[in-house]
């Protein structure tokens, strides 16, 4: 206690002594004012903002990697880079559906092999070029060609390689090229045309993704390997309503309007990005009126921001899945009695209980805001009877192992941010079963990943964020068997857990008709569900916070964007 | 003392040898980065694409080899991460980290040298015994907490200072050395001097309770054995005032092993601060080198573990060199 009430005194004088410091500091002339200048106090007084109406400061916890969104994979950068960067197609606001961007229109052959693109007349890039078919073929073939110049060396394009699955020349063990991607041309000045080998459906999606935004090419040469970072002597020229203004790396980067944007003016004339680490300062930033707005917020950060006026939370619609998945290569998993009764025996309202209101139980492999998400299906209900009546028919033909290797991820990850108790609770309500399960957390990187991905466990935790707002981005992902995770051979390669849905996956996924798809998305979650390859758990809303006097954030599944926002 | 300094140096280098090797082979049994960048996506074949990309399936001497051939020849590498030069990010972090160090071992000694003085020359009174209970508690004191408390009643509640970073929003400072208070000096800005140092004392203050603790406690000790030496109660018995005796007779020759300890805590506090960097979004050497740890960036961490020992063995000399200033018995001729 004496301790205690020791350093209250030692901070009381220290607070008496820098409040000394500050008083005797010179008043501010005419520059911006300091945050710690202003009138600050306890949540309670009157909000404060960061004192410019022009300049919006959002606050998030690690810097942007690099500013050329297609050698980056993280979303810090871009955050950032959604600002500056168009494609073809975006995003309609607030949702995962696309629309028209720097195309105005676009028509796909019937086989779905030729897409011809018009492109938007009059759209400039950041440092003042035209942006054209020439240029719209030049970032094509910088993605696609490994040995063009300026794919720089060593640098990976994993985005493309992820949706359009491989690089020029690469084949697979039959010699076919991986890729479905052949060619981008010019036709003329303002259409281009595609040609891929094989048809594919999230085409569209895929180009409204934020890593394949355009970049000028003149920047880009003039740049060399220096393009996209701090030091680049063009940091990035997009054709977005915002360009770079200054990078100080790993504190801010501050963008500017971009006064020639083919489209609507934004409503702020600079927005900051400001890095701080820890959640905790970076609430308390915004809470002191230094940020205009955060992401990433601590779960106890989100009760204090509910209960201060000066704070307005906004929940992001879900655009993941945690899931308990089995290997059906491992007995008992391939019997789906057993399965079903780990599905009727997990609690999804306890497993609500770790998280900070922030999440909901999911009911199928892919988040409810994404079409194809099939509204008619009801969870398996909790019930213990269910769960022992499914597991003693399992167990008539097949033999539950004395340990079931339950593989829970060692690290946090954003859909699972409590894995460790996760993994307990569904381990006792297993043990409530009788099914006596091992929890392996090996080293995260040399060692959980591999094991799962190769099949070396019984069942697991893991979960998924979308990429580009297509159902095949998950649903493909998880069951066309491109790993061992669910099924495999024994010898580490991927299988699907079911033939049937395999087909369906990838039939959908050569579809060019929406309805179409959408209805085969709709079966294939059905049969997810009779099948039960895996139980969802939940999908995560990531809440974001603003400043009170902040207007216009329209939430949005698959981008954080603030070109409608405003400041009163 | 030419041919001290060089003999000194040459030594350093198997030292520093030794480290970049042992880092090196640390980090390779510890995995490599091809998960921590796939995450979600990993599989076999895009892991071994990317052990292919940055040869990491060579042998540990061939590696360790080529990383110090590059070495030698000034190249850092690329970050595995970022994939940007190495060199450049440490240009970009270092200074900052300079600062902050700089700033709280400034405070460190303003603090705990009077601090234990005052606390020797009240040997076993009431001022000694809460002296050293102020830097038993900041020797205690978890950073992370202090921080935080720092932030939420200075900062938050009071509104004296701003909660974390360098620099206001839409504050203009050209970068000439990297140091914000120094270059907001050297070009005049006087504002931005303001802000600079507005937002460095608390951090500064953070980072230098143990220090100055340390500092505190190892003065009185020193100043506690010089003031019952013999030559003390001559100055004494000659009608000096005790603060004479303590100015001019005693201080100096404590010193040694305070100089000492600043040394070491300076090089402790350059290799940056990781829990003060993070809390008050500092970006400094200890963040950079600990998310590098975390993503098993190798050539970062190498580059970090190198600039630490570097600087420890060159602080370590600076430290011995002292002495002989301190004390003209010693000579390094």
């Amino acid at each position: 206690m004496t301790r205690i009430s020791r350093a209250a005194s030692r901070l009381a004088l220290s607070v008496a002594a820098l409040g000394l410091f500050a008083a005797c500091s010179p008043e501010p002339t005419d520059a911006p004012v300091p945050p710690a200048q202003m009138e600050t106090g306890s949540i309670e007084e009157e909000p404060e903002d960061t004192g410019d109406k022009d300049r919006l400061v959002f606050g998030h916890p690690a810097d942007a990697a690099k500013l050329d969104p297609a050698d980056v994979t993280d979303g810090e950068s871009l955050l950032v880079t959604w600002h500056i960067y168009e494609g073809l197609t975006r995003y309609v606001r607030g949702s995962t559906e696309v629309e028209e961007a720097l195309a105005t229109s676009w028509d796909a052959s019937e086989d779905g092999l030729e897409w011809t693109f018009t492109l938007r007349d009059g759209v400039t890039f950041h440092d003042g070029t035209a942006f054209d078919a020439d240029a719209v073929v030049w970032n094509f073939n910088r993605w696609f060609d490994a040995e063009h110049p300026q794919h720089f060396g060593d640098w990976d394009f994993s985005y493309w390689e992820y949706m359009f699955q491989g690089y020029a020349g690469d084949v697979d063990d039959d010699e076919n090229p991986k890729s479905f991607f052949v060619s981008a041309e010019a036709v003329d000045s303002s259409t281009v045309k595609l040609t891929l080998n094989r048809a594919s459906a999230p085409l569209l999606q895929n180009l409204a993704m934020g890593n394949f935004g355009f970049s000028s090419p003149a920047a880009v040469e003039a740049a060399g390997s220096a393009y996209g970072t701090p030091g680049g002597s063009i940091i990035a020229a997009g054709t977005g309503p915002y360009m770079v203004e200054e990078w100080r790396k790993d504190e801010q980067v501050t963008l500017l309007r971009y006064d020639d944007y083919w489209g609507d003016a934004p409503a702020t004339e600079r927005i900051e990005f400001r890095v701080i680490p820890d959640g905790t300062s970076r609430y308390l930033a915004l809470a002191n009126g230094e940020l205009d707005g955060m992401n990433q917020v601590n779960p106890e950060d989100i009760e204090q921001a509910d209960s201060n006026d000066d704070v307005q939370i906004v929940m992001e619609p879900a655009n993941n899945v945690g899931y308990f998945g089995f290997n059906q290569a491992s007995e008992p998993w391939d019997n789906i009695d057993c399965r079903l009764a780990v599905a009727h025996a997990i609690d999804k309202e306890g497993v609500l209980g770790l998280y900070a209101g922030d999440a909901e139980a999911a009911t199928q492999m892919m988040p409810p805001g994404l079409w194809g998400y099939n509204d008619s299906i009801e969870d398996y209900p909790y019930d213990l009877d269910q769960a022992q009546t499914y597991l003693d028919a399992c167990l008539e033909t097949s033999t539950m192992p004395d340990e079931v290797v339950f593989y829970v991820p060692p690290v946090q990850r954003f859909y699972f941010p409590k894995p460790k108790e996760l993994g307990e609770l569904i381990q006792a309500s297993l043990a409530g079963l009788g099914i006596n399960t091992a929890i392996r957390s090996p080293e995260w990187g040399t060692v959980w990943l591999p094991d799962v991905r190769e099949g070396k466990h019984d069942v697991f935790l893991l979960g998924w964020g979308g990429d580009n707002g297509d159902p095949d981005n998950f649903l493909c992902q998880f069951f066309c068997g491109g790993d061992a995770s669910f099924n495999g051979d024994g010898e580490g390669n991927g299988l699907s857990p079911d033939p049937d849905l395999e087909a369906l996956l990838k039939e959908a996924a050569a579809l060019s008709d929406q309805d179409e798809r959408m209805a085969k998305y709709e079966e294939a979650n059905q049969m997810i569900h009779e099948l039960v390859p895996s139980v969802p758990l939940v999908h995560r809303s990531p809440p974001l916070l603003f400043r009170s006097n902040v207007n216009g954030y329209v939430a949005s599944p698959i981008q954080t964007v603030l070109t409608s926002v405003t400041k009163e | 003392m030419f041919g001290y300094v060089l003999r000194r140096l040459l030594l350093a280098l198997p030292a520093l040898l030794g480290v970049t090797f042992l880092t090196y082979a640390l980090l390779g049994a510890t995995g490599d980065p091809c998960a921590a960048l796939l995450g979600e996506r990993y599989t076999t074949e895009r892991c071994d694409a990317v052990r292919a990309r940055y040869r990491l399936d060579d042998p540990l001497p061939i590696k360790y080899g080529r990383y110090l051939g590059a070495v030698l020849s000034g190249d850092l590498g690329d970050s595995v991460v970022s994939k940007r030069p190495v060199a450049e990010e440490l240009r970009e972090k270092f200074p900052a980290t300079m600062e902050l160090a700089l700033a709280a071992v400034v405070l460190a000694v303003l603090v705990g040298i009077p601090l234990g003085i005052v606390a020797a020359a009240r040997h076993n009174t009431a001022i000694d015994l809460a002296a050293m209970i102020t830097a038993l508690i900041g020797v205690s004191m978890p950073v992370f907490w202090l921080a935080l408390m720092l932030i939420y009643f200075l900062a938050f509640k009071a509104g004296l200072f701003p909660t974390t970073g360098r620099l206001s929003s839409g504050m203009e400072l050209p970068t000439i050395t990297g140091l914000y208070t120094l270059d907001a000096l050297l070009s005049g800005r006087w504002e931005a001097l303001r802000d600079a140092v507005h937002h460095l004392i608390l951090p500064a203050v953070a980072l230098s309770t143990i220090p100055a603790a340390f500092v505190a406690r190892i003065t009185r000790s020193a100043m506690l054995e010089v003031l019952g030496q013999d030559y003390i109660r001559t100055a004494r018995a000659k009608g000096l005032t005790e603060s004479v005796v303590v100015r001019r007779h005693a201080l100096k020759n404590a010193l040694l092993p305070v100089v000492t300890v600043i040394g070491l805590q300076t090089g402790f506090l350059l290799s940056g601060a990781v829990l003060t960097e993070t809390i008050f979004a500092w970006p400094g050497m200890g963040r950079w080198v600990v998310t590098a740890i975390t993503s098993n960036d190798i050539p970062v961490v190498q580059a970090g573990v190198l600039v630490f020992a570097t600087l420890f063995v060159m602080i370590n000399l600076l430290v011995d060199l002292s002495y002989a200033w301190l004390d003209p018995r010693i000579s390094f001729e």
